[in-house]
This record gives structure tokens, sequence and C-alpha cells, in this order.
């Protein structure tokens, strides 16, 4: 017990520690939203991968491979596909003129203040519901390790979030996911061989399983028609989500860009095929847990010393936590900086900018927690729009976003069409449509077809809008 | 031991990763 303190407040003091050091380097909103421009291709690549790396991957992922056996893994393949995608198709021009936000980008392209307050209003309402899910994740392993209860823990553990991020923007944000990249990735290297070694060798692992579970090796396991569209969906939400879209901002130049991907396909894929084996562990040795998102924990507890474990923890609290503080940037951005600088308050000074950036952090991270603490939105809602969070924001950006830096003739009616459509229809979807498919694949359709359509329906845009994104 | 369906995954995911290797040293021996 006492170990597992002195390391969580180690962990936390090296986090603040970067925070105020981040600070000390912003002066200015270009260093606050995007680290200036000038991250390199190592912190880039970690702080890519620790944001797409959540508490979901270490409980969420292990718990349906646990459930459903290894067809599911398959899904992994569309991972690196994206992001080769994205460095391949989108990078290129998107990052042509560079941004302070993802809807400045739909502003600049489709010329229309309108389209950048919706996109900014779709990043607010989807970001603060989802990190009210991971802030009430975080009460609950503080509740596992330090035994205090939830709700001391979901608060201590926002405000920590919340202090680091309003300090030091993205430059803070990016080293402390560099960080904790680094525990995720020890976590997962230390504890695998442990979780193998104890039955012996791999194949003995595997014979096991196949005893206990026969069916784990089999197709089937997992429908195929949700496997694809859940694997179309990992693909759209890894390329546009805005969180993913403003690492690019930040990143040096393209150079930097292909390098850094590199390692972010690297370490994803990475940590997912060892989380993997971990979830088959938990098949051989627990093969009756009540839910496959107890398959992470009893393996912790199980097979791992109490030191492992308790970096297994850090590792879990660090997916957490990378991934929530990268969200409330792009929340602060989209109220501070879309919204009220854009919409509200146009003719700021730089100083000023920067106060309203870090009091729309605050309000972002405060929001969820007092919503938690006040009982609101409480339970079903939250796991609804957690499971949604991904299929809305890639059925509401991946086409604006693809779709105006590939072609031409697309146009402010064009975007607004199928960012409003590509979300209802998700959201429909998932209420009343086939639970076979999964949402995101009639959402993006719907957001396709709008684009299209009305973009034909309506006149061209003017050649300055494009002629930036087209130029070699 | 399973047959395709446990390395097969991994045989498609070691082909992406070469890949895009491949592809990175070439686009940047274009440049």
């Amino acid at each position: 017990m006492d170990m597992q303190l002195i390391i969580f407040v180690l962990y936390f003091l090296v986090v603040f520690l970067i925070g105020w050091y981040s600070m000390r380097a912003t002066s200015s909103e270009s260093d606050y939203w995007i680290a200036g421009g000038k991250l390199g291709w190592g912190v880039g690549g970690a702080t890519m991968a620790a944001t797409h790396t959540s508490a979901g991957t270490f409980i969420g992922t292990i718990g349906v491979i646990y459930a459903v056996g290894w067809s599911f893994a398959w899904v992994l393949l569309s991972i690196p596909l994206a992001y080769w995608f994205m460095v391949a198709v989108l990078a290129p021009r998107f990052t042509k003129v560079k941004e302070l936000t993802l809807p400045a980008f739909l502003q600049r392209r489709y010329a229309s203040k309108a389209t950048r307050g919706l996109g900014a209003f779709i990043i607010l309402i989807a970001t603060v519901v989802y990190v009210q899910a991971q802030i009430v994740a975080g009460g609950l392993v503080a509740n596992i390790v330090f035994g205090v209860p939830t709700t001391t823990g979901m608060v201590v553990f926002t405000l920590i979030l919340i202090v680091y991020t309003v300090l030091g923007g993205m430059l803070a944000v990016a080293y402390t996911d560099f960080l904790q990249m680094v525990i995720m990735t020890i976590g997962t290297i230390v504890s695998v061989p442990l979780a193998v070694s104890h039955f012996g060798n791999f194949e003995n692992l595997i014979n096991m399983v196949q005893v206990v579970k026969p069916l784990t090796f089999q197709w089937g396991g997992f429908s195929t028609s949700l496997l694809i569209t859940m694997g179309l969906a990992f693909f759209l939400g890894s390329v546009a989500t805005p969180e993913k879209l403003v690492r690019l901002y930040a990143m040096k130049d393209m150079r930097t860009i292909r390098r850094g991907i590199l390692l972010t396909i690297i370490l994803v894929t990475g940590i997912n095929l060892m989380v993997f084996i971990l979830g088959l562990a938990a098949m051989a040795l627990f093969p009756v847990l009540p839910t496959g998102d107890l398959a992470m924990p009893v393996i912790a507890r199980a097979v791992l010393p109490t030191f492992i474990g308790t970096i297994m923890l850090a590792a879990v609290t660090s997916a957490m936590m990378s991934t929530v503080d990268s969200l409330l940037l792009v929340a602060g951005s989209a109220l501070s900086e879309d919204i009220y600088q854009n919409l509200i308050h146009t003719n700021a000074t730089e100083k000023r900018r920067l106060l309203v950036a870090r009091i729309g952090i605050v309000i972002v991270g405060t929001v969820p927690l007092l919503l938690i603490l006040g009982g609101f939105a409480k339970g079903e809602l939250i796991q609804f729009i957690v499971v949604l969070f991904t299929a809305i924001m890639a059925a509401g950006f991946f086409t604006p976003v693809v779709g105006g830096v590939l072609w031409k003739r697309a146009n402010k009616a064009g975007a607004i069409a199928s960012m409003i459509g590509g979300v209802l229809v998700t959201g429909i979807w998932k209420v009343f449509g086939d639970a076979e498919i999964y949402p995101v694949l009639p959402g993006f359709i719907a957001s396709v077809l709008l684009f299209v359509v009305v973009s034909l329906m309506t006149p061209a845009p003017k050649e300055s809008l494009w002629k930036p994104y087209f130029e070699k | 031991m399973p047959g395709f369906i446990f390395w097969g995954l991994f045989l498609f995911l070691g082909l992406i990763l070469v890949g895009y290797i491949g592809w990175m040293l070439w686009i940047e021996k274009g440049k």
C-alpha cells in the first residue's frame, strides 16, 4: 500500500513539474493550443498514441476479447491502415494552412462561421459527457489503489488533470502523454511475459484457452457485419477526430508527421496485441467472470507481483489521463477559441485570449465533475454517449475534413448538411436501427451522400477557398 | 496451436508495417 502511494505521488509530482515547465514555455495562443507547431516525431507520435489509447483499451477491449474470442482482434487491422491514410492522403493537404483548432479549418475552407460554431458545438457536447465517464473510471481506480472513497478519487483525479492542462496547454499535454505512454509501454511489456510464464510457455497458454473455451479461435465468435462496421468506425475515428487532427498541426512538418505516425502505429498496435494476450490469460485462468471488464483487474491481482500490478494500474490511469487531457484541450479550444473569441468577443489582446483559453479548460473540466457530483446524467445516458462518442465524431467530421481537401467543389451547404446529417443518423440508428450494424456505417453513408448532393445542388465555392489545399 | 485466425493477424499487421516503412522511405527518396 505504501509503495503504491509513493509510486502514484511521484508520478503526479512529475506531471505537475511538466505542467509548470510548459507554462513557462508558453507565451502565445499558438503555443497553448498546438505547442507552437514545433513538436518533434518522438513526442508527437507518442502523444498521438497516448491519446488513442484510453482506459477503454485496458478495460473494454480486453473485456471484448475475453467475451467473444480472437476474431474481434482483427478489428485492429483498421488502425494502422487509418493512420497510413491520414499521413499519406489527408495530412499533406490538411496541414498546408496551419490553424489552432479543427473548427477553424472548417471556417477557412468553407468561409462560414456557422460550420465552425457547429463543429465546436458537436465537440463540446460529445467530449463533456465522454470526460464524465472517464472521471467515474478514475474514481474507481483511486478506490481500488488507495481505498479512498470513489468521490474523493474523482475530485482529486479531475483537479490534477485540470491543473496541468490549464497551466501548460498542448505542450504540457504532449509531454505528460509521452510520460504516460512510457508507463503504459513498460506496464504491458513487463506484465505479458509474467502472465505467460504463469503457464510455462505461450503454447501452453493457447492450449489451455482452447480447452477452456474451444470457440475462442473460431471465426464467427463475433458477427462479421459487426466486425467490419466496427473496423470502419475505428478507421474513421482514428483519422478524423479533432483531438487527433490538431496533433497534425502541432507537429513540425510532413517529415516529422511521417516518422511520428510510424511510432504511433507501432505503439498502438503493440499495446493492443499485448492487451489481447492478457485477455487470453484471463480466459484460461478465470473462465467464468461475470463481465469481461473484470479481466484486467483480476489478472493484475492474481498473476502480477504487487509492484508490477501497481505499474499496471498506473498504466491504466495513464491511459485515462492522456486521453482526457487531450479531450479537455480540444473542448476548451472549442469553447474559448471557436465560440467565444470567434463569435462573441472577436478583438481581444493576445494576453486576454490566453486567459480566456485557460478559463475555457477550467469550465470544460469542472462541468462534467459537477454534473456527476450533482447526480446528473449518471449511468445509462453516459454509457450511451461513450459508446457513441467515436461514431459521432467520425460521422460529424470525417467527410467535411477529408472531402474538403480532396474535392474542390465541396461547399458550405454540403459541409453543414453532412455534419448534421451524419450525427443525427448515427444517433437515430443507435436507438432504432439494427444492432448487427455499428451505427457509424449508416451515419457515414448519410454524411457522404448529403455532402455530395447538397454541394452539387448549391453554387460552387470561390477558388480562393480550396486553392491553398491543392497547391503542390 | 490455432491456425490462420491467430497468426494471420500478425502476418497482416507485419505486412502493413513493412509497407508503411517502405512507402515512407520511397517518398523521402523521391524528394
